[in-house]
C-alpha cells in the first residue's frame, strides 16, 4: 500500500503567489492534494484531480502566524461565500480552493498587488540598512592600526567583500523592486493584472538569485576561511545556524499562536547568541595549551647574548594572505622581553602603509637614523626603544628590554644575529 | 482641495451601504448587493472585508451580532447620512445632465 500523507519542503515568497497556486494545481493533478502545513507542505493521496487553487496575501496576517488567526477565519467565510474554501494559513499567505466554478476572484488586481507589495516591502527593505551599516564597519576595520592586523589574512580580508556584496545585493534587489512596483500599478491602472510569479513578473524572476549570490559569497568565505586554517571561526555560526534550523523546525511543526512564537524567536535571539558564545568560549579554553619553549621562538635573549633569566611567556603567530605574510613574536623573561613584528610582501604600498602608520605613532616621531647598522633602506631607533627597519620587501620592528627594565639599544653583532634569524634580506 | 476620508463613495461602497439599511449578515452582503444591482456589481470577498472593517471603524455600520465567525452588521444614522448625502449627490448629476443627455 502507497503512501497515504507526504510532507515537502518547499516555499515562495510572497511574489510567486502564482507559482506557489501553480504547484499546488500540478500535486493535485498527479493525485496529492494539500491539506495543511507543518514543517512543510502536507499533501493526501486521492483521485488526480483538476482543481483550482488560489494563494492569496492577507494583509491582516502577521508573520509570526504559524496558523489561521481569528481574523483569517473571518476573512475566509467571505471567501467561502464567493465560491472559495479555505485550506490553511501561515505568516500573510491563506490558501484557498474553489469549490464553484462560478467563483468570485477573491482579492481585485489593485487589492492583490497592494497586499503582496505591502507584505514584501519589509523584507526587502529591512536588510539594507544593517548589511550597508557593517560593510562600512569591515571597510573602517582596516585604517589605521587595523590595516597591519587584517592585510595578512585571507580570512579577514575576505570579511569587507562578503559584507559589501550583501549590501549591493540588497541594495539593488531594492531598487529593482521600486521600479517594479511603479510598473506593476501602472499595469493594473491600465486594467491589467500583475503575474505573481517568476514566467510573468521580472522581479520575481531575479528575486531568488538576490539571495543566492549573498550565499554563494558566504560559501567562498567558509573555504577561504578553511584554507586559512580558520575554519573554527565558523563554528559559532554554524552553531547558530544549527539551533536556527531547530527552532524552526519545532515552531513549523507544533504551529504555537502569533504572540507564542513571537516571545519564543525574541528570547531565542538573545539566548541562543550567549549560549553559542558560551559554548565556544568552552571549546577554545578546552583546546590544549601550547606549551612553547625557546626552541619554537624564531629569536631569544639567549641567542642575543643577552641573560635575562628563565623564560615565562611567551607567543608566537604568524599569519599569511594574498598581500604577504606576518609573524609577531614576544617573549618574556624574568628579567626583560623581547617584541618582534616581521611584515613581507612584495607589493610596496602594503609595507609603505605599514610604514606610515609606525612612523605616525607619537612614540616613533622621534629617534635615532640606524640606517647603516640594519643595512636597510631606511632604519630607525625611536625614543621608545623600537627599531623600525624598512627593507624593499620587508619591514621588521623589534624591542628588546633588559634586566633593569629599560630598552636596549643593540649592537653590530646583535643586529646580525636578528638578521640571520628573522629577515630574507640579510 | 483635500478630500475628507469617505466623502464620496465608490459604486461598491455605495452598495454595501445601501444593503447595510437592513440588518445582514456579512457573508450574505454580496449577494444582496448583486440583487440591488440586478447583478451589475459584484463586490469580492477582500473588498467587502476590508471596507466593512473601515465603515465599523468610521462609524458608519455597528455590529450587531456576532454567532462565532459570521457577524451582522447595520447602517448606523451616521451611515445613512452619508448614503443620503451621496443619493442626493448622484440624484443631481442625472437632473443637470438630463437636459443633455435624455
Amino acid at each position: 500500500m502507497g503512501r497515504q500523507k507526504k510532507t515537502v519542503l518547499k516555499s515562495f515568497d510572497y511574489l510567486r503567489c502564482d507559482d506557489f497556486a501553480a504547484y499546488l494545481e500540478a500535486m493535485a493533478r498527479a493525485g496529492w492534494h494539500f491539506r495543511e502545513w507543518r514543517a512543510g507542505l502536507v499533501f493526501e493521496k486521492g483521485q488526480p484531480e483538476d482543481a483550482v487553487y488560489r494563494v492569496e496575501v492577507f494583509p491582516e496576517g502577521s508573520e509570526f502566524d504559524t496558523r489561521p488567526a481569528v481574523n483569517t477565519y473571518e476573512f475566509a467565510e467571505y471567501c467561502e461565500a464567493a465560491g472559495w474554501k479555505f485550506l490553511d494559513a501561515k505568516r500573510k499567505f491563506c490558501i484557498f480552493k474553489r469549490v464553484r466554478p462560478d467563483a468570485q476572484p477573491i482579492l481585485t488586481p489593485q487589492e492583490r498587488l497592494d497586499s503582496i507589495v505591502n507584505a514584501s516591502r519589509g523584507q526587502i527593505l529591512h536588510p539594507v540598512i544593517p548589511y550597508l551599516f557593517c560593510a562600512l564597519i569591515q571597510c573602517l576595520s582596516f585604517t589605521g592600526s587595523g590595516f597591519t592586523n587584517r592585510i595578512f589574512s585571507n580570512t579577514l580580508l575576505f570579511g569587507p567583500i562578503l559584507w559589501i556584496s550583501f549590501a549591493l545585493c540588497a541594495l539593488v534587489r531594492c531598487v529593482h523592486f521600486f521600479l517594479w512596483k511603479r510598473q506593476a500599478a501602472k499595469l493594473v491602472e491600465q486594467g491589467g493584472a500583475v503575474a505573481f510569479g517568476r514566467s510573468g513578473n521580472s522581479f520575481s524572476r531575479l528575486n531568488s538569485w538576490y539571495a543566492w549570490l549573498p550565499l554563494g559569497t558566504l560559501v567562498i568565505y567558509g573555504t577561504v576561511c578553511a584554507a586559512d586554517g580558520a575554519g573554527w571561526t565558523l563554528t559559532p555560526a554554524a552553531l547558530l545556524l544549527i539551533f536556527a534550523l531547530v527552532l524552526s523546525y519545532c515552531i513549523a511543526r507544533f504551529r504555537p499562536d502569533a504572540q507564542t512564537n513571537q516571545i519564543l524567536q525574541l528570547a531565542s535571539g538573545f539566548l541562543i547568541p550567549v549560549l553559542v558564545l558560551g559554548l565556544s568560549v568552552c571549546f577554545i579554553l578546552a583546546q590544549p595549551q601550547d606549551v612553547q619553549t625557546t626552541a619554537d621562538l624564531p629569536l631569544t635573549c639567549e641567542a642575543l647574548g643577552m641573560d635575562a633569566g628563565a623564560l615565562e611567556s611567551s607567543y608566537l603567530d604568524g599569519t599569511s594572505s594574498v598581500f604577504g605574510s606576518a609573524l609577531r613574536c614576544r617573549a618574556s623573561y624574568e628579567e626583560g622581553y623581547l617584541s618582534c613584528s616581521v611584515y613581507r610582501s612584495d607589493r610596496a604600498w602594503v609595507l609603505d602603509k605599514i610604514w606610515q602608520t609606525e612612523m605616525q605613532r607619537p612614540r616613533n616621531q622621534a629617534g635615532d637614523n640606524v640606517t647603516a647598522l640594519w643595512e636597510a633602506e631606511t632604519a630607525i631607533y625611536s625614543t621608545s626603544g623600537q627599531y623600525l627597519v624598512r627593507y624593499p620587501e620587508e619591514v621588521l620592528l623589534i624591542t628588546v628590554c633588559g634586566p633593569q627594565g629599560e630598552e636596549t639599544a643593540l649592537t653590530p653583532q646583535q643586529v646580525s644575529v636578528v638578521r640571520a634569524a628573522l629577515c630574507e634580506s640579510r | 482641495m483635500a478630500r475628507e476620508p469617505l466623502q464620496t463613495l465608490t459604486e461598491p461602497m455605495y452598495y454595501i451601504l445601501l444593503a447595510l439599511t437592513r440588518e445582514c449578515c456579512g457573508v450574505d452582503i454580496m449577494e444582496r448587493v448583486r440583487e440591488l444591482s440586478h447583478g451589475r456589481v459584484t463586490v469580492g470577498p477582500g473588498t467587502l472585508y476590508a471596507m466593512l472593517a473601515r465603515f465599523e471603524e468610521t462609524g458608519i455600520i455597528r455590529l450587531t451580532a456576532s454567532q462565532g465567525r459570521r457577524k451582522s452588521y447595520v447602517i448606523t444614522p451616521q451611515g445613512m447620512e452619508l448614503l443620503k448625502k451621496e443619493f442626493d449627490r448622484l440624484r443631481t448629476l442625472v437632473s443637470d445632465g438630463s437636459p443633455y443627455l435624455a
